[in-house]
């Protein structure tokens, strides 16, 4: 009885550290895209954050620990969501996803080898709203001008699988306006270009980027779906204005989560260092310069709750993709 | 604050010849040459390395790292496509052409020292060419719409199958399995996959580089280890000195005209996004064939210098001409473009309109570093290249294995992924299927660069259009463009019956 009573408390001795010491190895984070896209530099700009939230936690100033950015590009970002699906769920590896683009194949009941909800989804590390956006040069000065044109709209977009493209489609149906869409630009930059120059006459863009590609003044932001309309876009309406304020739920989440079956424990600790990077004065003077909006949740509970609210929204306009 | 600011331009120089700036000059300079050396890895992948590295570096140094290594791959690049007929870079593929002959004759010090000077050369002119466009980089971004793109893809095969000459229909034959391959994968217009067959690894297409390295590094290895002996069966090692790569140094000078054409190609493709290197260095070799004597023509791709300095100074200016798009719009010139871009944007930094009043400073930084990076690249390629080009005297046996490990090596290091192994391994076999058959390859990376954009351009000009191609004609820009392809295929067509009237007539 002795000899098994100390082999409990060894035993005990043994497993209390190693839920205490997380993180003991270094950690990767996954990005689901290649080197030099939004995804790549929040998460590359997070790292060292992330970093000196494990280190300050151990208590020992050379902890040596790092915290790996992984680029995994390929098949729009479904080749990493496989890939992190199938790791250990020990939290030394997550990933960075993109929200409503990963979770495309649920909204359209697809199967693309992983689940989206089966996640252990742990923080927010940047979100955005959509807004309106046309030329400054071009005929359309209020949203009903775009509205009434006589025929349809012509609109620059990435392609058919573009979390924007989404956005827009959503829109353009709820206001009853029929789209012709453009795609094959590389980027949102590219697409917000292409009305600039006269390719087409509105496009939709997070409103972080719309802010950085207006800093030259060339593009009119007609609408804003937020809750309240971004001081930077003086005239734009919000949905509210416009008699549909179920478009405010047309988000874009960045999102970092684990394998599934992570422990509670790793989970919040992981919640922890997020919410720390995130709220890190240096990230949020970062975040103000550049337009990169980052904004996390307070549990991971929110997180997974936020995720399902976007995706069950834009579930219901499966039809018009 | 004007952007031609005399007194910021100075601080700018002043302060790269800082002892910090010229160790990360020099540092970047020395990366970019071993990652231009090695197949496969060329600067997009030094710069992703770097990243992390310069996240803790003040901004201005961190700029110079990257100016140093995107200065120079182009530059190393060309040492391996000369000795191995194994462009480093995509875009050095068309060096090779005329390059890989003259070492085959025992030339390659002459071939090395004329590619080494004609880039160091091509990249300074190219940065001129960019700061007389900073002033205007806006108005020549919103000229290129999808319809000028288009018609450029269009140019760009044109001017490529008429540069083969007699083997116009062979060529073409390359081309269009170029197309075929290039259309394997999700397209994003229809947003339907094509040709996959159900495998992920195709959904995203081929990729380029480990298709490259197949098709021109492990082909020609096969065909070395075939025929046995080294790459300059015919040519005397003694013949390799420094005179040799001096007199090949001295060649882009004699040649001015050709240097400048390139250099001007290579910045005015440069600075549309999308198009790329491959085709400015492409389009600079066919314009320096037909715009070359009658009688000289013959000698293209047979070992004429002119075809090593053309191509060589258009690679090396567009990274000028890249920068027009990426600083004005933050729509990346390049892939290397795309990487850093990131590189700006950590650092705080938002590439767009008022980039040229908020951070000119670290502009002509970037611009100084990287017009000095090509000059120390070019000096250290033109001092250790009578060495390198020993190479080519190494026999088969010795050489194959190794080129061969370090293809696998390049190619999977790309994406840590087996199946780009695979991929190499298959168009190395295709490749010297195409060689063995006396098909010329050249057309078949221009058409994987510019079938994806051609087809793109095209979906997009007919949606503008509203179905028809009729706005092809309302441009101004465009209709140059087609004036353009039409005086090509005029100017080839004019030469091609003379030398056949020349032929026939008795002299």
């Amino acid at each position: 009885m002795r000899f098994l009573t100390a082999l409990v408390a060894l035993g005990l001795i043994a497993s209390a550290p190693a839920q205490a010491a997380f993180p003991e190895k270094d950690i990767t984070i996954v990005i689901p895209y290649g080197p030099g896209g939004g995804f790549d530099t929040l998460t590359r700009k997070l790292s060292p954050y992330i970093e000196e939230y494990f280190r300050e936690k151990s208590g020992k100033s050379f902890n040596k620990i790092k915290v790996v950015p992984k680029n995994m590009p390929g098949a729009s970002g479904k080749k990493a969501a496989v890939y992190t699906a199938k790791q250990k769920p020990n939290g030394y590896t997550v990933q960075i996803f993109n929200i409503p683009g990963h979770g495309l194949p649920y909204i359209k009941g697809e199967n693309p080898g992983y689940d989206i909800e089966g996640y252990s989804w742990l923080n927010r590390v940047g979100g955005d709203s959509y807004v309106v956006v046309v030329s400054k040069e071009g005929p359309y000065k209020k949203l009903d001008d775009l509205v009434n044109k006589s025929g349809d709209l012509k609109i620059p977009e990435q392609g058919p699988g573009s979390t924007s493209n989404m956005a827009n489609r959503i829109t353009w149906s709820t206001l009853g306006k029929g789209g012709e869409y453009i795609y094959g630009y590389k980027s949102s930059r590219d697409y917000t270009t292409a009305v600039l120059r006269g390719d087409g006459d509105v496009t939709m863009l997070a409103s972080g980027s719309a802010k950085r590609y207006n800093k030259g003044g060339d593009y009119n932001i007609l609408a804003h779906f937020a809750d309240e309309v971004d001081p930077a876009f003086p005239g734009a309406v919000n949905g509210k204005d416009i008699g549909h304020p179920e478009l405010h739920s047309l988000g874009l989440l960045r999102i970092i989560a684990g394998p599934p079956g992570m422990s509670k424990e790793v989970m919040d600790e992981w919640n922890n260092a997020l919410s720390y990077a995130v709220n890190h004065p240096d990230i949020q003077a970062w975040s103000a310069k550049t337009g990169n909006p980052v904004k996390a949740y307070d549990t991971t509970a929110e997180t997974k709750k936020a995720l399902m609210d976007t995706l069950n929204y834009f579930k219901k306009f499966r039809d018009v993709f | 604050m004007e952007a031609l600011d005399l007194a910021v331009i100075a601080e700018a120089w002043v302060r790269l010849f800082e002892v910090d700036s010229l160790f990360y000059l020099v540092l970047g300079t020395l990366i970019g040459l071993v990652f231009g050396v090695l197949p496969g890895l060329g600067g997009t992948t030094a710069l992703a390395i770097l990243i992390p590295f310069s996240m803790n570096m003040e901004p201005g140094d961190a700029i110079i790292l990257m100016a140093g290594v995107m200065g120079v791959a182009p530059t190393s690049g060309a040492v391996t496509a000369i000795l191995l007929n194994t462009p480093g870079t995509a875009p050095n593929a068309a060096t090779t052409l005329d390059g890989y002959p003259l070492s085959q004759q025992g030339k390659a010090g002459l071939a090395i020292g004329a590619a080494a000077a004609a880039s160091g050369l091509g990249g300074i002119i190219g940065i001129i060419f960019l700061i007389a466009m900073v002033p205007i980089t806006r108005e020549i971004v919103l000229m290129f719409a999808p319809t000028e793109f288009l018609l450029l893809a269009v140019l760009g095969l044109v001017t490529v199958s008429l540069s083969t000459g007699k083997k116009f229909v062979k060529s073409l034959i390359v081309g269009l399995f170029g197309l075929i391959i290039a259309s394997v994968g999700y397209h994003e217009v229809t947003g339907e996959e094509r040709f996959t067959f159900g495998i992920d690894y195709l959904w995203d297409g081929f990729k380029l580089v480990p298709v490259m390295i197949g098709f021109f590094a492990v082909s020609e290895m096969i065909n070395l280890w075939a025929k046995r002996g080294s790459v300059a069966g015919s040519g005397e090692m003694e013949a390799i000195n420094f005179r040799q790569v001096l007199q090949g140094c001295l060649e882009p000078i004699k040649r001015w005209k050709v240097l400048l054409r390139g250099s001007a190609i290579g910045t005015g493709v440069g600075a549309l996004p999308g198009v790329g290197g491959t085709v400015a260095a492409f389009m600079a070799y066919t314009i320096a064939v037909t715009t070359a004597k009658p009688s000289e023509r013959d000698s293209f791709g047979k070992g004429n210098i002119v075809g090593v300095i053309a191509p060589e100074s258009a690679n090396n200016a567009k990274e000028g001409g890249a920068l027009v798009p990426t600083l004005a719009f933050g729509i990346p010139g390049s892939a290397e473009m795309a990487v850093f871009l990131s590189v700006l944007i950590l650092h705080g930094m938002v590439p767009g309109p008022t980039i040229m009043t908020e951070s000119l400073d670290i502009i002509w930084i970037l611009i100084a570093a990287a017009a000095a990076s090509g000059v120390i690249a070019s000096v250290i390629t033109i001092s250790a290249a009578s060495s390198i080009a020993k190479l080519t005297f190494v026999d088969s046996r010795t050489l194959v294995p190794i080129v061969l490990a370090f293809a696998m090596i390049g190619s999977y290091s790309l994406d840590n992924e087996i199946y780009d192994v695979v991929t190499t391994l298959v168009f190395g076999f295709v490749g010297f299927l195409f060689m063995r058959f006396g098909f010329p390859r050249i057309a078949f990376p221009l058409a994987i660069v510019l079938g994806p954009l051609m087809e793109t351009s095209y979906f997009q000009t007919l949606r503008i259009g509203d179905g028809t191609l009729s706005i092809l004609f309302d441009r101004p820009q465009s209709i140059v463009i087609m004036l353009l392809i039409v005086a090509c295929i005029a100017y080839y067509l004019k030469g091609f019956f003379s030398r056949s009237d020349s032929e026939e007539t008795p002299a």
